[in-house]
């Protein structure tokens, strides 16, 4: 009699299905709760001046020229006649030198498209270049090459 | 019986870890780039499709209601801009992104792109 009962014991399904919809449920949020990554793009128009005065104040230890304009394009920027493709741009950006006061400017042309953006400023992040301005291409450029 | 209190135990951890987006920000593919973070979608999040459609925390939002919607998000009790998140897809020509980021920053918000961890060749999902 006890050892029947021990036997019924065995099959019990409602707690598996329990832990099966669980892991159903599980599945079904974390699929898109991916792990987001945040790009910081800009200040706000106030905040943006009192960064530029800080920056300012520091005197900049190396005066040799870096790149102040990126025309950002699909997988790459262009400076100064250089491509530089978005995946090494991070390790390029390293060894220029430290121009804290002036804003990198990266210019973004027709053919770039958000994912380079992304790219392209976490690269710059990266690279510890912390004050980068994003602008549009001027409209009056039918070249197709950016002049300041 | 025990089994069924840990499930409800685990269904509540579960609940209240994850984020719930609304169907149309689970809808864009955002960015990829080669940066190892972990987050939650932040809010609030501003949403811009491939065909440039936005939508403000799950609302469609016209393009001219934009700078008043941002407008909207300044609190009165903290003195600093407030953050716009900024969920665009990937495919998006910068220029419009780039337009619609100067505008929420002309409306006093300070703008940050959401992108998720992984290559930059990758099909989508």
């Amino acid at each position: 009699m006890r050892a029947a009962a021990r036997r019924r014991r065995r099959f019990m399904l409602t707690p598996l299905v329990d832990v099966i919809f669980l892991l159903v449920i599980f599945f079904a949020l974390s699929s898109r709760i991916a792990p987001f990554v945040l790009v910081p793009v800009s200040e706000s128009a106030e905040a943006d001046t009192s960064e530029a005065d800080a920056s300012e104040a520091k005197s900049p230890d190396n005066t040799a020229a870096a790149p102040t304009t990126l025309v950002l394009s699909r997988g790459h920027v262009r400076t100064g006649g250089r491509i530089i493709s978005l995946d090494v741009l991070a390790a390029e950006a390293a060894l220029w030198p430290r121009q804290e006061a002036e804003p990198v400017l990266l210019v973004t042309s027709r053919s770039a498209l958000t994912e380079d953006v992304a790219q392209a400023l976490t690269a710059l992040r990266q690279a510890r270049i912390g004050h980068v301005r994003l602008v549009a291409r001027p409209p009056t450029d039918a070249a197709g090459e950016f002049r300041p | 019986m025990p089994t069924i209190n840990v499930v409800f135990l685990l269904l509540l951890f579960f609940l209240l870890v994850g984020t719930l987006a609304a169907p149309e920000e689970s809808e864009i593919d955002p960015a990829r780039v080669a940066e190892a973070a972990g987050g939650r979608l932040p809010r609030p999040l501003l949403t811009i499709a491939s065909d440039g459609a936005i939508g403000l925390d799950g609302r469609a939002l016209a393009r001219r209601d934009l700078a008043e919607a941002v407008g909207g998000l300044r609190r009165p009790e903290s003195a600093g801009a407030p953050t716009l998140y900024v969920l665009a897809a990937r495919d998006l020509p910068a220029e419009r992104l780039v337009a619609l980021l100067a505008e929420a920053s002309a409306a006093g918000a300070r703008t940050t792109l959401v992108a998720m961890t992984g290559e930059a060749g990758r099909a989508p999902r």
